[in-house]
């Protein structure tokens, strides 16, 4: 009795690990000074924004069953964009957001299309369309740090706090309601649905009628479309977007994988929840306030990632060793040995 | 066109005309006539590869290529698809579960057309409702239609299952198996939701292989064999026996010449206890030399769970084996090669052959340990062995260097066989050596066996083709439920013989379990 | 029962699948093709803008880049061929090996190249271990242990980078054992011709051998192409994807203290974007990502090609990240090619 007890408890820390290590990092966050100030929860929530969108991004490719490498490209090509549009042809900050988003939408069809019509594996498609991006991104640019430039409108919008009693940049409240409507459509669509359909058993969603191949474009044009916003109000609130932004410290694109893994979002696609891995990046940007030195950041990330793959790889060897045991004979076995 | 025959019309839930399906090499469905009655329980009978499932598949929509006429509730319908078949009010109930494990489980009954509140979002609340009415249907009202479906049971699956076909508002219920995963109290429970929904004018198509639970559900039964109907009666006038001898047809005397063969006293292979919980149980019976075992038995009692962990595939957890009287525990199947038994895996495409590789890759994939030198190996110091050993099994064209996935069905068999005399072993377990390969490379392989046991060495046969196994075992253990409950002596072995005591019963089960 | 024979070929054999001769001839000769035509794509470009190709330090600067790039694909090639698509940890298995290396100079420079190679294979073990045995997914598991050993080796030497001649005791020994270190990227053996790349191709042949000759790379092949019928063969699986890790992590760690050297400096970014740059030599070699089909030889060839293309666009001009285009683009195409001969044979 007392054993299965404590086997309730594992699997429910574990389905909740995403918010039991958010709560080790606010605990941990109290022997820290100057941690609950407003500032700082201010500074570290606006500052993890732009990682919440990759994440964001990758989580959703996943549930399908696919990985998304280009979601730390198609934000700085979008951010630089952003920049660069209103700096440049003078547009305005809301169309100039608008077209950046857009161009991310347009790489992830392209990425779509790989996946779904020309049948190459997404990792791969993806990885490919990491180089292509990266050339882009310097055509745009050459190469140079865009700058926000004298017209500091956007930026100071994007900085500053919506709701006085919240101690939140308006760039974050834009991302967390972004990410709860993009919950709501996970779980309250069809298209949503059949996401995580698809990257459960493709075969059932064939039996039920259900187009794989639009619903995988869907996801990397989500996905894309996504980052691209993000990276393009990421510019905004920064100030500045550059060819390497973020690349200082851990590579993006690696926090919000792992973000996602922590998340708990399956591996092979079909279960995950775009929530855990906001609370996960969330946790993660409070980390680093904890943490100042990249060193150490980098390690206590990895040790609990790899700490989450290796806990759900035994947990499915040891699954895959008793499987297909037929019942009778489980019951027989039982009593045999004595346990009921 | 569009409307079947006078009369006909209402009294037949399901009707099927002449309906043809070809694979490539296999007429599988040919000219069959099939019809079910509104509101009865029609069971679908025939040994394994008779065509039941195919002719299923074809009215569950998996093939737009059949030919013939289809008529639900006399109305003619074309099925192509998946969906059409549902939109014409056909559930098919698959023996492999096509559920979403990490999902849902009203989800998975409600996949593709979950109810909208509005032009956006999905009403859940509408669909769990939705949901619970066609679990309650099934008999589990109170099982949480939102918790996944990885969470509950084997038998809760099957029927969630059901219930998901049900939840499409079917008029006919195609059920494949549904009870091959399930323990005998699962299966009255099962037996209960068909009555129920047999009560509420449902057509249900019946395929399973036991006979008691035909005689107990069934009210009517078509059997198939070699793709033909071969006979459709009320139950209550045909009998295990008639039903058996329609099933196995006029025996195929000739085709399996009778040789005497001398089978000695010595023992090869032992075993004793054999365990593996949950999957088989206490498994005793000995192989002697010159000797085909067979362990017969219905799909999913277990046979081939006992050859693999024989041969160190899976693990055991009680039990010896003695070869040749050691005592022997393989870790792995590599040392029970170099022991000396050798495993003709079922489905060669997934689990037999490396399909994009040469014949001579394959037929040497299991001596690579064997004819090394040190590290060094090179397919070609065995080229000679390759030829011979394609030679004994006439594969065609003899071309070792040719890629396996371009010789026909019966000649990829061919080769998985010629893989297992290269490896020169003195015991072979056979499964299912020759399923879905044409009449001639069934008679090659046979005659290999033969001289393959003829050569002093054994063979255990695990096949779910009787013809087979009258044709070519010495002697048959039966296996139930994971538990050997009796012998068939070598005259004792008749098609009806083998059927009648996989279903646990006849003169030849010394233990019921 | 020759007879029945007879008959029966006759009738079954109508309907074998043919397999695209094009496929097959692309799949064997495609890269050489490939890199005779860069060689004269080269020649063209490098004239119109008024140089030659062919010059030595031409050559040399295209030995040079492939030779690091060599040194892994000679060791990633087994992944991919085992059908586990791509070793994500190659990039801090290098750094690591660099790291241990030039730590360890003080001990000499035969052992402290030792305890370099020496933490490749404990890489690979570990990997095999995960992925071998355990079944771990191969994408994500390597990442994550990248990224784990990227955080060790970050906080170990507390992110700085370490330069040979520094670490070094003020000992004759020691100071010897760095410039030794130092001397292995820059040895020039016949005019272009460098240590490095003749390591290279050293490590090619052998890999080569392993592949081709030796009882692991005929396992290796049933194992790639279907991990299913290997087991049921009697191949110890399990065994043979750690080995194939073994020998990858290897390589990668003896690219790694090339690296270190070659740069001069040891630090946890030395390897960055090996992993994915290798991969594209790789499966530009017709390596198919399913695994089961490829060869050492013509990855042989995709490295050279890579590297050709690499200097070609350097002759055009074009930037860093304008070249990132390109490979991206040609990537892509490579691999909609090996995706689609692969179905082409029967799967995918």
């Amino acid at each position: 009795m007392n054993t299965k007890k404590i086997k309730i408890n594992g699997s429910f820390l574990n389905s909740n690990r995403a918010l039991l290590f958010l709560i080790v990092v606010l605990i941990a966050g109290i022997f820290q000074n100057n941690f609950y100030t407003a500032f700082n929860i201010n500074a570290v929530t606006g500052n993890g924004s732009l990682f919440i969108w990759l994440g964001l991004g990758f989580t959703i490719c996943l549930i399908a069953g696919h990985m998304d490498l280009t979601v730390q490209y198609v934000s700085t090509l979008a951010a630089l964009m952003c920049l660069g549009l209103h700096a440049d042809q003078k547009i305005p900050w809301v169309l100039a957001i608008i077209i950046a988003t857009l161009v991310g939408a347009l790489v992830g069809l392209i990425n779509g299309i790989l996946v779904a019509k020309l049948k190459i594996h997404s990792f791969i498609a993806t990885l490919g369309m990491q180089f292509v991006l990266r050339g882009v991104m310097y055509f745009y640019s050459g190469g140079a740090e865009m700058s926000i430039g004298s017209d500091y409108s956007a930026n100071e919008v994007l900085t500053g706090q919506l709701i006085p009693v919240l101690p939140f940049s308006t760039y974050f409240l834009i991302t967390t309601l972004v990410i709860i409507l993009v919950m709501v459509f996970m779980r309250n669509t069809r298209t949503g649905r059949n996401i995580y359909l698809v990257g459960g058993n493709l075969e059932t969603a064939w039996l039920a009628g259900v187009k794989s191949d639009k619903v995988t474009i869907a996801v990397f044009m989500l996905s894309s479309t996504c980052c691209a916003l993000g990276g393009a109000l990421n510019g905004i609130y920064s100030g500045a977007a550059n060819v390497t932004m973020g690349e200082k410290g851990i590579a993006p694109l690696m926090i919000a994988l792992t973000a996602t893994i922590i998340g708990g979002t399956a591996i092979s696609g079909g279960a995950g929840s775009v929530v855990n891995t906001y609370i996960t990046l969330v946790a993660v940007a409070f980390l680093k306030a904890i943490f100042v030195k990249t060193e150490e950041q980098v390690l206590v990330l990895a040790l609990i990632l790899i700490a989450c793959i290796a806990y759900e790889t035994i947990a499915q060897y040891r699954k895959d060793k008793v499987l297909g045991t037929r019942p009778n004979l489980h019951l027989e076995y039982l009593k045999e040995k004595g346990k009921i | 066109m569009s409307q079947a025959p006078n009369g006909a019309k209402a009294a037949w839930a399901l009707e099927m005309r002449g309906v043809t399906k070809q694979f490539p090499g296999t007429l599988a469905v040919d000219h069959v006539d099939f019809r079910v009655k509104k509101g009865e329980v029609h069971a679908l009978m025939g040994e394994n590869g008779a065509g039941k499932s195919t002719l299923m598949k074809v009215l569950a929509g998996l093939f737009n290529d059949y030919t013939g006429e289809i008529y639900i509730d006399g109305e003619k319908k074309e099925l192509h698809t998946p969906v059409m078949a549902k939109e014409a009010g056909i559930g098919m109930v698959y023996q492999e579960l096509s559920l979403a494990r990490r999902i849902s489980i009203f989800e998975n009954m409600l996949a593709g057309r979950l109810p909208k509140k509005n032009a956006l979002f999905i009403d859940k609340k509408a669909a769990i409702e939705q949901a619970r009415k066609s679990l309650e249907r099934v008999g589990l009202g109170d099982l949480d239609p939102t918790i996944n479906v990885s969470d509950i049971s084997q038998c809760d699956a099957q029927l969630v299952e059901i219930a998901k076909v049900l939840d499409s508002n079917p008029k006919i219920l195609v059920m494949d198996e549904p009870t091959s995963s399930l323990s005998s109290e699962e299966v009255e429970r099962m037996f209960a939701i068909i009555r129920k929904l047999k009560a509420e004018g449902l057509a249900i198509v019946y395929i399973s292989h036991h006979m008691a639970e035909i005689f107990e559900i069934a009210d009517s039964v078509t059997v198939m064999r070699d793709g033909k109907k071969v006979g459709e009666c009320p139950i209550g006038e045909t009998n295990e026996e008639k039903l058996v001898e329609q099933m196995v047809g006029e025996p195929v005397k000739d085709f399996y010449a009778e040789t005497q063969r001398h089978i000695s006293d010595e023992v090869v292979l032992k075993v004793e206890d054999f365990t593996r919980w949950g999957f088989f149980h206490h498994v005793n019976f000995e192989l002697h030399k010159g000797e085909v075992l067979a362990i017969s038995g219905l799909a999913g009692a277990g046979r081939t769970e006992i050859a693999k962990a024989l041969i160190g595939v899976d693990e055991h957890h009680g039990g010896k084996v003695y070869l040749h009287g050691k005592e022997v525990n393989f870790k792995n199947f590599g040392e029970a090669i170099k022991a000396g038994i050798g495993y003709v895996t079922e489905d060669r495409k997934v689990l037999g052959l490396a399909l994009t590789q040469s014949v001579a890759d394959n037929v040497l994939s299991c001596v690579i340990d064997k004819y090394s030198h040190g590290i060094l190996y090179s397919n070609k110091w065995q080229n000679d062995l390759v030829d011979e050993k394609i030679n004994d099994m006439s594969v065609y064209p003899a071309d070792r260097d040719r890629l396996v996935n371009s010789f026909s069905g019966g000649n990829q068999q061919k080769v998985l066989m010629a893989k297992w005399l290269a490896a020169d072993v003195d015991v072979l377990i056979l499964d299912e050596p020759t399923r879905g390969v044409d009449v001639n490379a069934k008679q090659i392989i046979h005659n290999v066996v033969k001289k393959y046991v003829e050569e002093g060495h054994a063979a255990i046969l695990i096949s779910s083709d009787l013809p087979e196994v009258v044709g070519l075992a010495d002697r048959a253990v039966i296996l139930r439920e994971g538990h050997i409950i009796g012998e068939i002596p070598k005259e004792g072995i008749t098609e009806n013989s083998l059927l009648i005591a996989a279903n646990g019963k006849g003169e030849y089960v010394t233990c019921q379990k | 029962m020759s007879e029945v024979n007879k008959t029966a070929q006759a009738k079954v054999d109508t309907r074998k699948t043919e397999i695209n001769k094009g496929i097959i001839i692309f799949n064997k000769m495609g890269i050489w093709v490939i890199v005779i035509g860069l060689l004269v794509l080269g020649t063209i470009i490098a004239a119109a803008g008024g140089g030659n190709f062919f010059q030595a330090s031409n050559i040399q600067s295209i030995l040079e880049a492939v030779a690091l790039q060599g040194m892994v694909c000679a060791g990633l090639f087994y992944i991919v061929y085992a059908g586990n698509m791509n070793d994500m940890s190659i990039p801090l298995t290098m750094a690591l090996a660099g790291m241990l290396t030039v730590q360890s100079i003080n001990l000499g420079f035969p052992v402290a190249l030792m305890i370099g190679i020496a933490s490749g294979v404990g890489v690979g073990l570990v990997n095999g271990f995960m992925i071998g045995k355990l079944k771990a997914n191969p994408i994500i598991w390597t990442w994550g242990f990248n990224l784990l050993i990227s955080g060790i080796v970050r906080v170990v030497w507390q992110g700085r980078q370490l330069y040979a001649d520094s670490v070094a005791a003020d000992t004759e020994y020691a100071q010897n054992a760095a410039n030794a270190f130092y001397s292995i990227s820059r040895t020039y053996l016949t005019g272009v011709f460098s240590l490095m790349a003749l390591v290279m191709i050293i490590m090619f042949v052998i890999s080569w051998f392993i592949h081709a000759k030796t009882s692991f790379g005929q396992k290796l092949k049933m194992v790639g192409t279907n991990y299913e019928a290997a087991k049921l063969s009697g191949i110890n699986c399990s065994r043979v994807i750690t080995l194939s890790y073994v020998i990858c992590s290897t390589c990668s760690a003896i690219a790694g203290i090339f690296y270190a050297a070659f740069r001069q400096v040891a630090s946890y970014e030395n390897g960055t974007g090996y992993d994915f740059s290798c991969l594209t030599c790789v499966l530009l070699g017709g390596t198919l990502l399913g695994g089961g089909k490829g060869s050492v030889i013509r990855t042989f060839g995709g490295v050279l090609a890579y590297g050709i293309l690499n200097n070609i666009l350097s002759w055009t001009g074009l930037g860093t990240y304008e070249k990132y285009t390109v490979q991206g683009i040609v990537f892509l195409i490579i691999v909609w090619i090996n995706t689609y001969s692969e179905r082409k044979l029967g799967r995918g």
